[in-house]
């Protein structure tokens, strides 16, 4: 009888059996977290208002402020880690960060690969015009109008809005959402479809332009907290925690804090 | 090798029954199996959890107890719980549910699920009814004048140090000697937990109290259950949503903190 190897395997497969129901009842992400004394959250950096990079090199923004808040209220560290978007869920899967807060979108494609809680946060994409302009706005026909002059980035949603919704509009796409608020800027186009963060940023961000923004968006992308799949306990965690914020009306500061108001732009590398 | 392999055999199949068995639902297959709902509650919270005249707890959390296992069709066991003792119980398994007023917050839900809220509830401020017609949040009240008391350590205590930065802090050892120091004309103001004073001004008629109707803080109240049995905390969240859509636990509530006849069959 091989003895040894057997009762070897033997005692690895019990060991396994008996540490399965365990780990099960604690939670992974939990358990590690408490043992850790750590939260990993990870965010892109490059999202202003939701996820930015500040002058001083550290991570600011709305996503990064539900970050901060959640460590405090559980007691325990927060370890931002600055991951391109490309890799957040890959990061969730591999285990490398507990939870990515980056401006995403719930959809249906990513909640095959991870779960989301949320939403935190309603965006979608929206119309951002001269104050001037947007008086003058009164339904869509306005704008789905042969002489208005939309700007969008090549690719975006907002491209993909605006051709679907405002078809007879002469819309003009261009590199990155950037170049097509500059478009705005310079006058050469009336207004830019894009996504409500961006449009709110840019209110604020060229107060002299007098800009103004459509406040409900034509679509409906809600924004949530991703996790790596099948942990029960972990989401219901989070779920309590975002109730928690909506109820206290904490969360509504923050987007005042972070959509609404500028105070937060001199954060931002000139 | 054939030994080895029945052996294998047996551990494998239950490796296979014990993560069957936690997919299966752990607190439901035990409810309908033993024909019983366990719920822990603390019998120290009125109007959520109180023991009345016959050591029968009841309240509304004792409400939303017998109207599950109702829905069940099971009979309910209520086991009495020094407060502190109920999250390592809910974690152990020795409990279905803890019903007893409990706060859901984030270092608790590191514990236990939470399923709720079936009450909001927040720190709330009592003072003499001839005060409030003006007085309708903390801002009216948080000036040097005015006296507040507190039982010292509370969620009560730490809430008015933050929102009534400017008024005279009176500390009392508990709640009791608290709303003593407001009933003695000590303070004009208690700030206590939504339901206690809700409760004082019923308990102490002549001394003319009024509660402000709103708690000025965010205090989501849940039910605590095992963590990692979806199947059980979808049960729960399908109830409550049930009670809500249907006024039931509207009702409830009335019950148990607009109305003061209950009160009667609990002792003082």
């Amino acid at each position: 009888m091989p003895s040894l190897k057997t009762n070897a395997c033997l005692a690895a497969l019990l060991a396994l059996a008996l540490a399965w129901p365990a780990a099960a009842g604690a939670g992974p992400a939990l358990k590690r977290i408490q043992a850790e004394n750590q939260l990993r959250v990870g965010t892109t950096g490059d999202y202003p208002p939701l996820s930015a990079k500040g002058s001083d090199g550290k991570l600011i923004g709305l996503d990064v402020d539900l970050a901060n808040l959640l460590a405090q209220r559980l007691g325990v560290r927060l370890k931002l880690v600055q991951l391109p978007a490309s890799r957040l869920l890959k990061a969730l899967e591999a285990g490398e960060v507990d939870l990515a807060i980056a401006g995403l979108t719930i959809n249906l494609r990513d909640s095959l690969r991870v779960t989301f809680v949320g939403p935190y946060l309603a965006s979608g994409q929206t119309l951002l015009t001269s104050a001037e302009v947007g008086q003058s706005l009164k339904a869509l026909a306005d704008v789905d109008h042969p002489e208005f002059s939309l700007a969008v980035a090549r690719g975006s949603s907002g491209e993909e809005v605006a051709r679907q919704m405002m078809p007879k509009a002469k819309i003009l796409a261009q590199n990155s959402m950037q170049g097509a608020l500059q478009m705005l800027l310079a006058g050469k186009v009336k207004a830019v479809i894009a996504d409500y963060p961006f449009c709110a940023l840019a209110v604020f961000q060229h107060r002299d332009a007098k800009l103004g923004l459509l406040e409900k968006p034509f679509t409906y992308e809600p924004l949530g907290i991703a996790l790596a799949q099948g942990d029960p306990e972990f989401v219901n965690l989070l779920r309590n925690y975002l109730l928690l914020m909506q109820g206290s009306g904490r969360l509504d500061m923050l987007r005042q804090r972070w959509l609404k108001r500028e105070p937060w732009l001199r954060l931002l590398p000139r | 090798m054939r030994k080895l392999h029945l052996v294998l055999a047996l551990v494998l199949s239950l490796l296979v029954a014990a993560s069957g068995l936690a997919l299966a639902g752990p607190v439901a297959q035990r409810v309908s199996k033993n024909k019983v709902l366990v719920v822990g509650t603390s019998a120290d919270y009125p109007p959520f959890c109180v023991k009345d005249k016959n050591g029968q707890v009841v309240g509304l959390d004792m409400d939303l107890a017998r109207g599950l296992a109702a829905a069940l069709g099971v009979k309910l066991q209520v086991k009495v719980l020094p407060f502190g003792q109920l999250l390592p119980a809910v974690r152990a398994g020795e409990l279905d549910l803890a019903l007893a007023g409990i706060t859901m917050m984030p270092r608790r839900n590191l514990q236990a699920a939470f399923v709720g809220p079936y009450f909001v509830t927040g720190q709330g401020m009592l003072l003499k009814a001839s005060l409030a017609a003006a007085v309708k949040g903390p801002g009216d009240v948080n000036r040097p004048d005015f006296t507040v008391a507190v039982a010292q350590g509370t969620t009560g205590a730490a809430a008015a140090k933050v929102a009534l930065s400017k008024a005279k802090l009176a500390q009392a050892a508990n709640m009791e000697a608290a709303l003593k120091l407001l009933l003695d004309g000590k303070a004009q103001v208690l700030v206590a937990d939504f339901p206690f004073c809700a409760l004082a001004a019923f308990r102490h008629p002549e001394a003319n109290l009024a509660a402000l109707d709103r708690p000025f803080t965010y205090e989501p109240i849940g039910m605590a259950l095992p963590p990692d049995d979806e199947l059980w905390a979808n049960l729960l969240r399908n109830y409550l949503g049930a009670l809500i859509q249907s006024g039931r636990l509207k009702v409830m509530q009335e019950r148990w903190f607009k109305r003061a006849d209950w009160m009667k069959d609990v002792p003082k």
